[in-house]
This record gives C-alpha cells, sequence and structure tokens, in this order.
C-alpha cells in the first residue's frame, strides 16, 4: 500500500466552450478576403459574404469566389438578395449586379461609394453614399436609375421637421432603419462632437415627409431598431432593450454594456446586439444573462456584422479575421479546457459530482470545473468502478494491490488492485474474482457457479433472470444457469465470427455484442451483423448501452454512432459538439448520456428522444444528360452521401459535382437522385428524365450508307483504274507492235538492200572486174578500178548501215565483236598484227542511239588508215567500259602523221563533229603512231529517258 | 586438182565466179547452178568444195549445204552471201560450212578463202563466237573441250586472235585450230537434229 499523491485543483472553469461548436473560416479556407462586411443566406439557403475583395459563396465545405471582371473595385461592402438575383453595393464601383456567376456593372450609378444597402421596395435600395456625406439616395435596379429626392439638405419639408429637432447646420446624421421596406429615422449610434444624439424618437419617411411613430419612445435617443415577427426591439443611448408590442413596451431590460447599440438580431429566444464599437453581445430572454460574445469566442478584430442562419448558427463577419460560425448545441463537452488528461475510461456520478478516470489520473468535476485531479500510478489501462458501500471502489484488475484515498469533505475513495470484485442481487451477491464467479445467497451460503481456465479473465458480470453472463476479453461471451451449468457460449470455437467481445447488453430476447468485428445483434441463436458498411464509424466497437427510448448508443474506435429502430445507423460528431474520434465507453445517467472518448467526455442531453433531421439541402441543375450537384450543409456537409439510381439500376453512390450521362446508350432514362448525412435518413428527389440521342453519325445505317457510298466509290475509281489500265495497256500493247513492226520494216529493209542493192553492187563489181581484164586503154581501165573501188566501199558502207539498223546491233558487245572482226579480216593478210582488247562484264549494255553506226564508221576509217599509212607492225584496239563511261583507243606503233601537214583536214574535222553530234569526245593524236580515242557516256540514255 | 561446184542465182556472179576459180592452176569448177536442187540432181561426182549463195530460189542455201553435206560428207562447203547477217552465218555453220565470203570478194580474196578452206576452214569471227556462246549454252552437247571453251568465250568477248595468242601464250594457228574444231562440233550437233530432221526421206 502507498498513498498517492493528491493534487487538488481549486481552480474553477465555469465556461464550458465546447457546449458551442466554433469554426473559424478565414482565406485559407477559401474565403475571398479576412474582411468581411457583410453576411446573407438566399433564398436556396446558400450563404454569401460580401467581403473587400470580391463576394465569397460557401455551402459549407467549400467556397467559391466571384470577382468583377472590370476591376473598378471589388469591395463590396453590403448587398441584397432579389428575385433574381444579388444587388452588390461597393466601395467605389456603385452598385452592382449578381446574377449567374458573374457580376455585371449598372451604369447609371458608377464610382459611388457605397455604405449600406437596405431594400425598400421590390425594385429600389436605399443607398447611403460616402461621396458626399449628407446624402441618401435610391436606386431603381431594374430601371438602373439613381434618384436623389432624399437629399435631407435640399428638401425645405423635411429641413423644417427637422430644423427644430436636430438644429442641423451641415450635415446631418440619422440612424436609418428599413422596416418592412419603410425608412425610419432615428438617433444616430454615434455620437457627435456638437450635438448630442439630435434626434428623438422614432420617425417614418412617407412620401417626403418625417412622420413621428412610436411615442412611447419619443422622448428617448433610439440607437437601433428590429422587428421581428409583432415584436419590436429597441435600443436606446442608456444601452436599454426596450421590448414592444403593439405599442406597449413589454420590457425594458438595462445591458450593462456602455456602449450604443447599432445592429439588433433576434433568434428564437435570443437577442444578438452589436456595439458601435463592433462587440457582439447575446440576451437571452429564459436564463435574462447578458453575454458578452466577442468575449466569448475569443474574437479580437472588430465585428463587421452577424447573422443567424436557418440552422441556428450564428455567423460573424469580421473586419481582419474572416468569419466565425457558431453552431449553437445543447450538449456538453468536457475537454482539455477542463481535463489534464482527457482519454477518459470511465466514470460514475454522484449526486452532482462527476468521478471520473482518466490515463492516470482521477478528477472530479463539479458544476463544470474541476475540483480535484490525482495522479493514480499504473491505473492507465482498464477500471471497473463499483459501488458498494458508502465510498466508491475502483478496480483494476491487472494489478494486486489495494489503496484508499481519503478526501477531505468529499467522497472517500477506494483503489482496489485486486480481482476480486462483487455485486449483489435480489437472489445474493456475487463474487467475481479473476476466473471464477461464487454466489453467496441471503443466507450467506456460499455456491461456486462456475469456474474458468486459470488463462481467463473476467471483465464483465450480467444477469437475468435466469442466466449469468460472463465476458471475457479474449474469449468471448459465456453464458451459465444458476446451477453453474455452462447453457451457450459465444466464441469462434462454437462458431461465433469472433472472440474479441468487448462489451455486451441484454435486451430482452436479444443480447447485443460489440466485438472487434462490428455489432452482433444476437436473437434466437441467429445473428445479425452490423459494420462500417451498414454506417458504423469502426467495425471495432468498444462500448454499447441501450438508452430509455430503445436507442443503441455505440462508441466504436472512430466515434459515436446511434442505432434506431434496429436498422438505422446515425452519427454523432462534432455536427452534434462531440469531438473525440475515439469512444472508450458509453454510460446512461438519468437524461444525460455520457460518452468517453479520447477528446474528453460528451454529455448528451437525452431529456429528448434522438430524432435524425437532415442539415442537408442539394440543388440539382439538369441540362438533359448533365447534371449539377450542389450540396448546401452548414453543420456535417462532410458526412454527406450522395446516390442516383438510373431506371431500375441499383443505387450508385457518387461524390462528384458534376454527372454526366452522354456516353450512355441511346434511350429513354429515369434518374433520382438521393442524400442523407450522418444525422438523417435518406432524403430523395423528384424523379427526373432525359433521354440520349447518338449523333447520326453513330447510327449503323449511317456507317452502313457510309460503307455503301464508300464501296461504290472504290469500284467507280476501279473502273476508271481499269479503264486507264486498258488504255495504258492498249498503248504498251501498241507501242510493242509499232516496235515489232519497225522492227520487221528495219529487217525488211535490210534485206531488200541486201537482196537488190548488194546484187546489183556485186553484179557491178563482178562486170567491172570482167571489163578490167578487157580493157586495154589505159583511162578506161583507171576509170575502171576507180569503178570497182566505189562499188566495194558502198558495198561495205551499204553493210555497215543494214548492221547499224538492226536493233539487235545496238549493244556493246555486238558492236565490240564487229570492230574486232573487221580488224581480224581486214588485217588478216597483212603484216601488221591486230590486237584488240576489252573489259566488257557479261552484262551487255545498250548503246545510245546512232552511237554503233557513228563508232563503226569512225574506227573502220581508222583501222584502214594504219594499214594503209602506218607501215608499222601493230594496231591496238581496246574498248575499255567503267563507271558507264565508254572509252575506245586505236592506236598502231607507225610513222604517225603531221596534222598540219595534211593536205585535207575535212575527214579528221567531220569525224569530229559527228562524235560531237552524238555528245561524245574524239581526240586524235600522233606521236609515236596515230592514237585515236572516242569517249562517252553512257548514262546520257537515262537522261534521255 | 580441187573440184568446185557453186550454186548461185545471179548468172553475171556465178559466171564471175567460174573464171575466176577456172583461171587458177589447182581449182576447177565440175559444177555450176543457179539452185540447189538442181546441184542435187545434177552432180555427178562428189567435189571437194561447194561454194554456196545462201539467198536462192527454191531450197535456200543452207538446207542445200546440209543435204550436201549429207549427200556429199567429204566434201567442204563455203557460203557466199551479201549478208553479214550473223545469223545467216551461223545457221550456215551449223549447216555443216566452215567458212564464209562476202560475195563482192575479190577474185585473190576468193581464191585465198579457197586455199584456206583446204587447210580446215576459215577462222570464227567474234560474232559468230558469239553465237556459239549461245548457241552452246543451252545444255545439249557438252561436247567442247576445256580448252576450246575458254577460246570461244574470249573469242566471243570480241578480243582478237592474236590477242588470245597472247593471253593463252599460244600461236594464232593453234587459237584456229580450236576455232574448227568448235566449227566440227557444231555441225556434229546440228547433224544429229538433221538427221532427225531427214530420216523419213
Amino acid at each position: 500500500m502507498y498513498k498517492l499523491l493528491l493534487l487538488l485543483f481549486l481552480t474553477s472553469f465555469s465556461n464550458l466552450k465546447g457546449q458551442e461548436v466554433i469554426q473559424h473560416y478565414t482565406t485559407s479556407n477559401g474565403l475571398a478576403h479576412d474582411v468581411v462586411y457583410n453576411i446573407l443566406q438566399d433564398k436556396n439557403g446558400i450563404i454569401w459574404f460580401a467581403t473587400d475583395n470580391g463576394l465569397s459563396q460557401f455551402n459549407g465545405g467549400k467556397f467559391s469566389n466571384f470577382r468583377s471582371t472590370i476591376p473598378k473595385s471589388n469591395y463590396i461592402i453590403d448587398f441584397i438578395e432579389t428575385d433574381s438575383n444579388l444587388i452588390l453595393g461597393t466601395w467605389g464601383a456603385g452598385i452592382l449586379s449578381f446574377k449567374n456567376g458573374e457580376i455585371i456593372d449598372c451604369v447609371n450609378c458608377e464610382r459611388l461609394k457605397v455604405s449600406y444597402l437596405k431594400a425598400i421596395s421590390d425594385s429600389t435600395v436605399l443607398i447611403k453614399k460616402l461621396r458626399e456625406s449628407n446624402t441618401l439616395e435610391i436606386y431603381n435596379y431594374n430601371q438602373d436609375t439613381l434618384y436623389s429626392s432624399y437629399n435631407v439638405s435640399n428638401n425645405n419639408e423635411l429641413m423644417s421637421i427637422a430644423d427644430s429637432l436636430l438644429e442641423l447646420d451641415k450635415a446631418l446624421h440619422f440612424g436609418k432603419t428599413v422596416v418592412n421596406k419603410r425608412i425610419w429615422l432615428h438617433a444616430f449610434r454615434y455620437k457627435l462632437k456638437s450635438y448630442d444624439f439630435h434626434l428623438k424618437g422614432v420617425y417614418e419617411v412617407r412620401d417626403g415627409e418625417l412622420i413621428p411613430i412610436l411615442f412611447q419612445l419619443s422622448n428617448m435617443y433610439i440607437t437601433a431598431i428590429k422587428k421581428q415577427d409583432s415584436i419590436l426591439w429597441t435600443t436606446n443611448n442608456t444601452c436599454e432593450l426596450i421590448k414592444i408590442k403593439d405599442n406597449i413596451i413589454l420590457d425594458r431590460i438595462a445591458l450593462g454594456i456602455k456602449d450604443n447599440i447599432a445592429d439588433i438580431k433576434v433568434h428564437k429566444n435570443t437577442v444578438y446586439l452589436l456595439t458601435n464599437t463592433h462587440h457582439l453581445y447575446s440576451y437571452n430572454e429564459e436564463s435574462k444573462q447578458v453575454k458578452n460574445l466577442t468575449k466569448r469566442y475569443n474574437i479580437t478584430s472588430k465585428i463587421s456584422s452577424f447573422f443567424v442562419d436557418k440552422d441556428s448558427h450564428l455567423w460573424i463577419a469580421t473586419n481582419g479575421s474572416g468569419i466565425y460560425k457558431i453552431q449553437e448545441a445543447k450538449n456538453k463537452f468536457i475537454g482539455d479546457n477542463i481535463l489534464q488528461s482527457t482519454n477518459v475510461k470511465d466514470l460514475f456520478l454522484r449526486q452532482d459530482t462527476i468521478i471520473l478516470l482518466s490515463t492516470e489520473k482521477l478528477s472530479m468535476i463539479k458544476n463544470d470545473s474541476l475540483i480535484m485531479s490525482i495522479n493514480i500510478r499504473g491505473c492507465s489501462e482498464y477500471f471497473e468502478p463499483h459501488k458498494t458501500y458508502s465510498n466508491v471502489e475502483i478496480f483494476q484488475p491487472n494489478w494486486g494491490g489495494e489503496d484508499y484515498i481519503h478526501i477531505s469533505g468529499q467522497t472517500d475513495i477506494s483503489i482496489i488492485f485486486n480481482r476480486e470484485w462483487a455485486f449483489k442481487s435480489k437472489k445474493g451477491t456475487f463474487i467475481v474474482t479473476k476466473s471464477q464467479i461464487t454466489f453467496e445467497n441471503l443466507n450467506k451460503e456460499q455456491k461456486q457457479l462456475t469456474k474458468l481456465g486459470v488463462d481467463y479473465n473476467i471483465s464483465n458480470v450480467k444477469l437475468d433472470s435466469n442466466y449469468i453472463y460472463v465476458l471475457t476479453p479474449d474469449s468471448g461471451l459465456y453464458v451459465y444457469n444458476y446451477d453453474g451449468q455452462p447453457s451457450k457460449v459465444y466464441n469462434r470455437a462454437y462458431d461465433f465470427p469472433t472472440n474479441d467481445v468487448n462489451d455486451f447488453i441484454l435486451d430482452e430476447d436479444t443480447i447485443w455484442l460489440a466485438t472487434d468485428n462490428g455489432l452482433f445483434k444476437v436473437y434466437n441463436d441467429t445473428f445479425n451483423q452490423y459494420h462500417i458498411s451498414n454506417g458504423l464509424k469502426s467495425d471495432k466497437v468498444n462500448s454499447i448501452i441501450k438508452d430509455k427510448y430503445n436507442v443503441l448508443w455505440i462508441g466504436t474506435n472512430k466515434g459515436l454512432n446511434i442505432l434506431k429502430e434496429g436498422k438505422k445507423i446515425y452519427s454523432i460528431s462534432n455536427n452534434y459538439g462531440q469531438f473525440s474520434s475515439l469512444i472508450n465507453k458509453i454510460i446512461q445517467h438519468e437524461n444525460n448520456i455520457y460518452v468517453l472518448g479520447n477528446k474528453g467526455i460528451y454529455i448528451h442531453d437525452n431529456s429528448t428522444e434522438f430524432r435524425p433531421s437532415s442539415k442537408t439541402k442539394i440543388i440539382f441543375n439538369q441540362d438533359n444528360a448533365d447534371f449539377s450537384i450542389y450540396k448546401i450543409n452548414y453543420t456535417n456537409f462532410y458526412s454527406i452521401k450522395t446516390e442516383y439510381k438510373l431506371n431500375n439500376q441499383p443505387w450508385k453512390a457518387f461524390h462528384d459535382d458534376q454527372l454526366s450521362f452522354r456516353s450512355l446508350k441511346e434511350g429513354f432514362y429515369f434518374i433520382q437522385f438521393r442524400y442523407k448525412d450522418d444525422l438523417s435518413e435518406w432524403v430523395y428527389s423528384k424523379t427526373n428524365t432525359f433521354s440520349i440521342i447518338e449523333p447520326w453519325y453513330y447510327s449503323p445505317w449511317i456507317y452502313i450508307m457510309c460503307s455503301f457510298i464508300t464501296m461504290f466509290f472504290i469500284y467507280k475509281k476501279l473502273l476508271i483504274v481499269k479503264r486507264k489500265n486498258k488504255h495504258y495497256i492498249k498503248i504498251l500493247e501498241d507501242k510493242d507492235k509499232l516496235k515489232n513492226e519497225l522492227k520487221d520494216i528495219r529487217s525488211n529493209i535490210a534485206r531488200d538492200f541486201h537482196d537488190d542493192l548488194g546484187n546489183k553492187l556485186t553484179i557491178i563489181s563482178v562486170l567491172s572486174q570482167a571489163e578490167y581484164k578487157k580493157q586495154k586503154d589505159e583511162k578506161s581501165l583507171k576509170n575502171l578500178h576507180r569503178i570497182q573501188l566505189e562499188v566495194d566501199s558502198l558495198y561495205d558502207s551499204m553493210n555497215d548501215f543494214i548492221w547499224a539498223l538492226d536493233n539487235k546491233n545496238s549493244f556493246l558487245h555486238e558492236l565490240s565483236a564487229y570492230l574486232n572482226d573487221f580488224g581480224e579480216q581486214l588485217f588478216e593478210y597483212t603484216d601488221i598484227t591486230f590486237l584488240s582488247t576489252n573489259n566488257l562484264s557479261d552484262d551487255n549494255q545498250l548503246l545510245p542511239p546512232y552511237w554503233n553506226k557513228q563508232i563503226i564508221l569512225l574506227f573502220k576509217e581508222g583501222m584502214t588508215n594504219i594499214l594503209k599509212h602506218s607501215k608499222g607492225q601493230n594496231a591496238f584496239l581496246d574498248i575499255n567500259l567503267e563507271n558507264n563511261i565508254l572509252l575506245i583507243i586505236l592506236k598502231d606503233d607507225g610513222k604517225g602523221f603531221d596534222y598540219d601537214s595534211l593536205p585535207r583536214k575535212n575527214g579528221l574535222n567531220n569525224m569530229k563533229l559527228r562524235m560531237r553530234s552524238i555528245e561524245a569526245e574524239l581526240d586524235i593524236k600522233s606521236d609515236d603512231g596515230v592514237m585515236i580515242s572516242f569517249k562517252g557516256d553512257l548514262n546520257i540514255i537515262k537522261d534521255k529517258k | 586438182m580441187t573440184t568446185v561446184v557453186i550454186i548461185e542465182d545471179n548468172p553475171f556472179i556465178l559466171s564471175s565466179f567460174i573464171e575466176t576459180i577456172s583461171n587458177s592452176d589447182s581449182f576447177t569448177v565440175i559444177g555450176a547452178f543457179t539452185n540447189c536442187e538442181d546441184a542435187l540432181d545434177q552432180i555427178q561426182e562428189e567435189p571437194n568444195i561447194f561454194i554456196v549463195d545462201i539467198q536462192l530460189p527454191g531450197m535456200n542455201g543452207i538446207d542445200g549445204i546440209s543435204q550436201f553435206r549429207y549427200k556429199y560428207p567429204n566434201a567442204k562447203n563455203i557460203v557466199v552471201s551479201i549478208h553479214q547477217d550473223s545469223d545467216y552465218i551461223f545457221r550456215a555453220l551449223s549447216a555443216g560450212a566452215i567458212g564464209y565470203l562476202k560475195k563482192n570478194t575479190s577474185p585473190n580474196r576468193l581464191m585465198e578463202a579457197l586455199n584456206q578452206i583446204l587447210e580446215g576452214g576459215s577462222p570464227m569471227s567474234s560474232t559468230i563466237a558469239m553465237k556459239v556462246v549461245n548457241y552452246f549454252q543451252t545444255p545439249k552437247h557438252e561436247s567442247l573441250s576445256k580448252r576450246e571453251n575458254e577460246v570461244l568465250q574470249i573469242l566471243a568477248k570480241g578480243i582478237s586472235y592474236a590477242a588470245i595468242a597472247e593471253e593463252l601464250h599460244v600461236s594464232i594457228n593453234t587459237i584456229k585450230t580450236h576455232a574448227r574444231s568448235i566449227y566440227e562440233k557444231l555441225e556434229i550437233n546440228s547433224r544429229d537434229e538433221l538427221i532427225k530432221k531427214f530420216r523419213p526421206m
């Protein structure tokens, strides 16, 4: 035994801030600017903020910002909603209109510096402009017209009325309030230097006149007015809140605020009051309490305006700190603002004191204040508080020993560190030790009911009229009858899905089991399982209770769930002011549910049954098969689930803000949406319809038609090609035919030449030879010899001509053979040796037109000249073809000739000209013998083609 | 005395040939005809040499030579033609001719050619060699020796006898001997076909 250090905290915390959920939004959350002037909730429920950098739209999850594309001014000071749009009053850019995501300039009031806007009819707004401080103006936004008829300083009638009251000289400063679209004038909320509040009472502007109203206030300086239903709330310069109904003052409340009230708003029983020093207060009619909300919510910037939305959230716009949203909550959360150790394992209540056990701490709370907190060494895992006598025993199962804490003036607390604990029933007392239960009846007779194995730990025991239920943390739930006979076991060995049963409750014939595998409902030996897919925050369920309304409260490793009617699961988180993400235990006490979690204790006022209510609104916009989904929820936005059902298909979840069904097959479709948040049931949209009509180019008949058309064109094209081919083939055939005909003609010409001319020449030759032999006359002999030579020459020329005419002799091999044969025959019976060589390959080369004839003429003459004139011993002929360049060289080793001494040069010159005509080069040299070289490029055939 | 039969359809040329040959000491004309048919009918004794024109009325000279080779296998045939076309000459050689002359051949050249015939025939020209190469490329008869084949290939390329002799390091006469041997083999081949052709006769 040892003493624990007692730490007694006497500090009192009067405010439990956890009762309200405060959300703070700034530019870091997407807000357009941290200087926010005004707040508005439109008829769709969307909340808008007028900021120093445009308009911010907020749906609870995301800000969308809109700015003028004409950058005159994006300081939006005030705005109102009309039937079709928002009218924005700017600082320096006059009035703007906002519609369908677009800011439109109003032409006739540009450059105005607007101080505020008040709707005074369906089409007009009252503007206070600051360009000239003493003017009020009316703007008709439908006509885009500005009226200055309320320029007070120029209105004689108004002057006369005001003069007696206000002693106006230059500037007029009224308080202006629009009530039921009527302008009421009253004292200005600020004191002016020269004049105190100037205007006593309240006046209504009617047809340019000031009509005094609310006579009971006629001797007061009224700083603010708010009409809510039939009640009129006003404040005066002595900071009295005056409640009026039917012209009778019902109440006058001294607020105790030193500043004048500039604005009043009322929500349910609470009157919110904004001072001219930009502090916000609230007055509760029930509690009669005035609260300084600026201080309460720790708002350091000036508050520019405030607003209570349809879900009772208080929105506060600040001049530099963005937006505060305060969610009203009747439930309490005791967290780190009070507790030193927030991971609360267990608690019990004694009268008005909460005694709670958290990690290594034992604490006491009374009147929302921590009155004691002590360290408990080792008591960090698990406690079972049990009340036997007047004191409190705290049981810690896994540690031996015992300790007593006596707190002066408080309840004695025993901390018992052993496994033995007992509880009483009508039949007697049950004593539970580590692994066995003993029953001691009212006569003190003891009977051992059950004895589990040594490895079992008993963590809980419950009884009903027939059975004893023994829970072990690792081996499931054992059920025994009062004779100690086992009746039923819920663990894996007995076909139950898990051994890890953490808690259970007995509900008539049903047992609810909180396990690591979800929640089980066991009835008649069958069980239903609830897990994440059914809406549980986690499958690890730690604690379960059933409240007096038969609602199950389920504490899981990831939050708190509620199960109603055995099937509908809801979730309570910070939407209700429950901040713990892990729930250790749930305890019901009187009208409260105590939820013990890792962040503290959530105390739920369960005086009325939990009823689900949707905080979500979704605006669906349809453009045939395209849908835009705009979710609005300022309580639990991120718990929204959305699904759609297409025709008779199952519901399908979606998360996007845009849905397109354009890719569906052609047809007519029905679509319905549904949505829920974690505090609501499914809400169903109306059924929409849309039709998908495939573009004409997707239709099968279009494909078929296109195929046909394509095939038709291909067919036509083929026909044309075929016709052309036929035409080309005919041309080619004609060409071949012509070629063959030409060939035949050439052959025939050749043959006819031979047959006729050849024979004739031969005859002339023979006859001249015969005559030569007979003739004695010298002159005749000479002539006959000449005739013979000419005929022979003509005969040879004719042969050359005929040879060249033949198409097959247009090739280099044939030319080479022809020249060689000529030389061979010419020099056969002479003293000159004819040496002809070449480097021709087997590939026969076609010669350009006329080359063969010209080359033959050239080299035959050359060889004849060698024979006649060279007096050499050898004649060389070499034909060389390299890179398609043909080089033919004829040379001898004779005496050569002197060109200049040649008597006639025409022969050589003609030869050169002939070679030039066939684009070849001829070179004749005479050094040691004569060399004739011919050079030509065979590529000219290709070029000519 | 070497006996010669001349078949030439032109009487002037025929008489000129007769005169030229008759004037020599070693040759005598024993028959002169203007067509082959008459010659085949009327020749009494086998001559040593036939001089045959190609272009003849009726049977042409090439067919005539075939008949003469068949009928007078020991006689040498020489073609005289105004045609220098290698096709004609080749066909004549294939038929059994061993030489050819231009029709306007001078009397001296005629006599040189006749003497050459007696020595074995006129040398093969390059154009003819090209024809022969093509002919033997058709795998009918692998009758040419390696050397003959070599000579034939070079000859067909248009290289002169003298150059071939230099290249092969042999005399021009050896080359000519090879060429004549090729003629004979050419004729043997042709003769096989001829026998088949004329067998029914």
